[in-house]
């Protein structure tokens, strides 16, 4: 318990740490965003120069202020759960933003980072269980094969053969824009159906990882005389698999699944951006290319607290799992 | 010291009443591209009911291959290339078992006295000889037990898997028996094994072997990674165990002195083959194998009379190229002409064999039919020290 408290301590440090720097970094890059802001609304020919002041104040790039006052003021913003207003989708306040386009990423991801990894590790469990077979063999190269394939490139060849040549699926946007987003079944239906492309490549890219890592974590524990002794012991083949061998070499695996839980919130840019996911990755792409500091800065904020968490839960889910690492006692060799 | 003298085994002969397990001509090689190993090589050997059977020799001698064997434990690349392993459960044990579990314990094959060939049990056979007859002790408990479960549950998953009628109160209690039973107190059920002290998880691991009375317990080096202390504790609650549950054991180590304490009956392995075999008394009065004289005399003997520590020059052989004739010849301070080209099977040592006589070795110093006489202790005595001169 005390070493959980410890590690929040370190874990809000880390928050504020990110927090900081998030704040000051953007401001030293060069570039004017109200100026960015102020050309594209000239675009569309509904500029008044004479409200940029005003729109400075409100984004809080008032540089009359010194910076520190900017920071404390962005920290209280920050306290008061305000995020600013968002210049490339002005007038939205980012909060609105983030809120209306995590729930894509969230959905998106989490289903195909759950998938991937029990698939694979489940997957990796029986390759250990049966190593040397044919079945190993063949899956293990697979996988070599897969785990060596750059994501962009993979995207993109599912985007055009699949996609776009066989036109088996959608390969842009989150759903049908023809239809109204809500709660019906042809939504949903439609939603889901965009989905299935984006989430195959992010499974495939990313199967091959975890059930490596399964595989050969557990050729490891399967030679331990703990998993001999339970052989001997006349257990069944199922509950010597999971109970002994499975259930210490997943241990390892856990940490790369917070990771990966993590990335969840802040979404997967590369995924996001060849298939104009309408979630947070995108956005953060618009954010950076439109120079929308709040929005960037409220996303970022977002992948680093979401990070955070999950580092936490990993440090739960540990205690839970091994019990060596409880009452803060390091892990014997 | 419990003395069973009485009832320790001999090989070879027609006696087959008291005999638990037969061991007859059983060889192992390790299948590898550069040549197989040949861990074990037709080894014979019998074991009576609460028998301490010493298994001594070198490391890489074969003696966990031997004792993974006997337990259907091997794992490839190994693979049995001969022999059996004949197992005859008693019918009286059979019956004590079933009432001290309060519950039937059917046999598998149906038959209660004709022996089983451990090496072909069916599936059904395999699943009800494993841990019912026979259990193992690793030498390492910290890496025999699975950290992440408790002792407790690591003994009651036994007992589900063999005595589905027991209770779920019933296997606690059980447990909570069976650990009483190795000076374990029942509240430690619940911790993990990185909480027990090596000492106390060597007995955990004793626990679980004995959680279903079984008839035979190997322990492969159980005490070797204990400091001398815990070392002999362990051993005298072997000793008591023994006595009161009238397990037989197969009891593996390197050090010789050890079983000078502990077991009925000792066999010398050396590159898988066993090269001496005898009662422990007559081992220790008088090892007839000049390696077993070696191997005695390498260890410093902590309570019994002082030996000078002798070491045995040289190194054993490459098992995927055992030299012809006798394994330990280019070692042997005695090796003479037939040593090179014939090999020596294990006889009687002495001419005039009495009921007493047990001691078996396999060596032709003892072969009338390549040396006068057998050559005497301080024969031996000699020749090791000279080596040692040099
Ligand atoms: N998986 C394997 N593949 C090939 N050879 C093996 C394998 N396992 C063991 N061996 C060889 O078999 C021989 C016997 O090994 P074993 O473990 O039975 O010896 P041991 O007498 O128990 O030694 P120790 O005292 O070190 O435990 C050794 O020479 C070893 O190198
Ligand atoms: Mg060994």
């Amino acid at each position: 318990m005390r070493r959980l408290i410890r590690r929040l301590g370190l874990y809000l440090l880390a928050v504020w740490a990110a927090i900081t720097v998030n704040f000051f970094l953007p401001r030293l890059a060069p570039g004017d965003p109200v100026a960015a802001l102020q050309q594209r609304l000239q675009q569309r020919g509904s500029f008044n120069p004479a409200s940029l002041d005003a729109l400075r104040a409100e984004f809080g790039l008032n540089t009359n202020d010194p910076l520190w006052l900017q920071y404390l003021k962005y920290l209280n913003n920050l306290i008061h759960g305000n995020l600013g207003v968002s210049i490339t989708r002005f007038p939205a306040s980012v909060g609105d933003v983030i809120g209306q386009d995590i729930k894509w990423t969230l959905v998106l991801l989490s289903v195909s980072v759950l998938l991937s990894f029990s698939l694979g590790t489940l997957v990796g469990i029986f390759m250990a269980w049966n190593r040397g077979t044919a079945f190993d063999t063949a899956l293990s190269s697979l996988m070599m094969f897969f785990y060596s394939i750059l994501y962009p490139w993979l995207a993109i060849v599912a985007v055009y053969f699949l996609g776009f040549n066989l036109g088996w699926f959608p390969f842009a946007f989150g759903y049908d824009t023809s239809l109204t987003p809500g709660w019906s079944a042809e939504f949903i239906a439609s939603a889901a159906y965009h989905a299935i492309l984006p989430a195959l490549t992010l499974i495939v890219s990313t199967i091959a990882g975890w059930m490596l890592t399964m595989r050969n974590s557990m050729v490891t524990t399967l030679s331990e005389d703990y998993v001999l002794l339970a052989r001997a012991k006349g257990l069944s083949s199922r509950r010597v698999m999971f109970a002994y061998a499975a259930r210490n070499a997943i241990l390892p695996s856990v940490t790369g699944f917070a990771i990966a839980l993590g990335t969840v919130v802040g979404g997967q840019l590369l995924v996001e951006i060849v298939f104009s996911y309408p979630g947070i990755g995108f956005d953060l792409f618009q954010a950076i290319q439109g120079q929308d500091y709040a929005l960037a800065d409220g996303i970022l904020l977002l992948v680093i607290v979401a990070t955070v968490f999950m580092n936490l839960i990993v440090d739960l889910l540990y205690t839970i799992l091994d019990p060596r690492v409880r009452e803060g006692r390091s892990v014997s060799a | 010291m419990m003395d069973s003298r009485e009832t320790t085994g001999i090989t070879g002969t027609a006696i087959t009443g008291d005999i638990l397990l037969n061991v007859r001509h059983l060889s192992v090689d390790y299948q590898a591209d550069a040549g197989d190993v040949h861990a074990v090589t037709d080894v014979s050997f019998a074991l009576r009911r609460g028998e301490i059977l010493g298994l001594a020799g070198e490391s890489g001698s074969g003696k966990s291959t031997l004792a993974y064997a006997l337990a259907r434990l091997l794992r490839p690349p190994a693979v049995v290339t001969a022999g059996q392993v004949l197992y005859s459960p008693g019918v009286e044990r059979q019956a004590a078992r079933t009432s001290v579990h309060g519950g039937r314990r059917g046999r598998a094959d149906g038959l209660d006295n004709a022996p089983l060939d451990i090496l072909r049990l069916t599936p059904a056979q395999l699943r009800a000889f494993r841990w019912n007859d026979l259990a193992i002790v690793f030498q390492s408990a910290m890496n025999a037990l699975n950290p992440v479960m408790t002792i407790g549950a690591q003994i009651v998953d036994v007992l589900a898997a063999h005595r589905p009628e027991l209770s779920r109160g019933q296997r606690y209690d059980r447990a909570a028996e069976l650990v009483r039973l190795v000076g374990i107190a029942p509240d430690r059920l619940i911790s993990y094994p990185h909480e027990l002290s090596g000492g106390m998880r060597q007995r955990a691991t004793i626990a679980i072997a004995l959680a279903l009375s079984p008839d035979i317990i190997i322990m492969d080096e159980p005490t070797t990674a204990l400091d001398v202390v815990v070392q002999h504790e362990i051993l005298t609650e072997i000793l008591r165990l023994r006595a009161e549950l009238r397990f037989a054991v197969i009891f593996i180590t390197h050090d010789l002195s050890l079983l000078l304490e502990l077991a009925d009956t000792i066999a010398i392995m050396y590159a898988g083959r066993i090269v001496e075999y005898g009662a422990r008394r007559e081992l220790a009065g008088q090892p007839r194998h000049p390696y077993s004289y070696g191997l005695l005399h390498s260890f410093p003997n902590l309570r019994g009379p002082r030996r000078t520590v002798l070491g045995i020059p040289g190194a054993p052989p490459d098992l995927r190229d055992v030299p012809p004739g006798c394994s330990f010849h280019p070692r042997c301070p005695f090796a003479f002409a037939p040593c090179s080209t014939t090999l020596p099977l294990l006889r009687p040592a002495t001419t005039q064999t009495s009921a007493e006589e047990h001691q078996q070795v396999a060596c032709h110093l003892y072969d009338p039919a390549f040396a006068p006489a057998p050559p005497a202790e301080e024969l031996l005595a000699a020749g090791y020290a000279a080596l040692v001169r040099e």
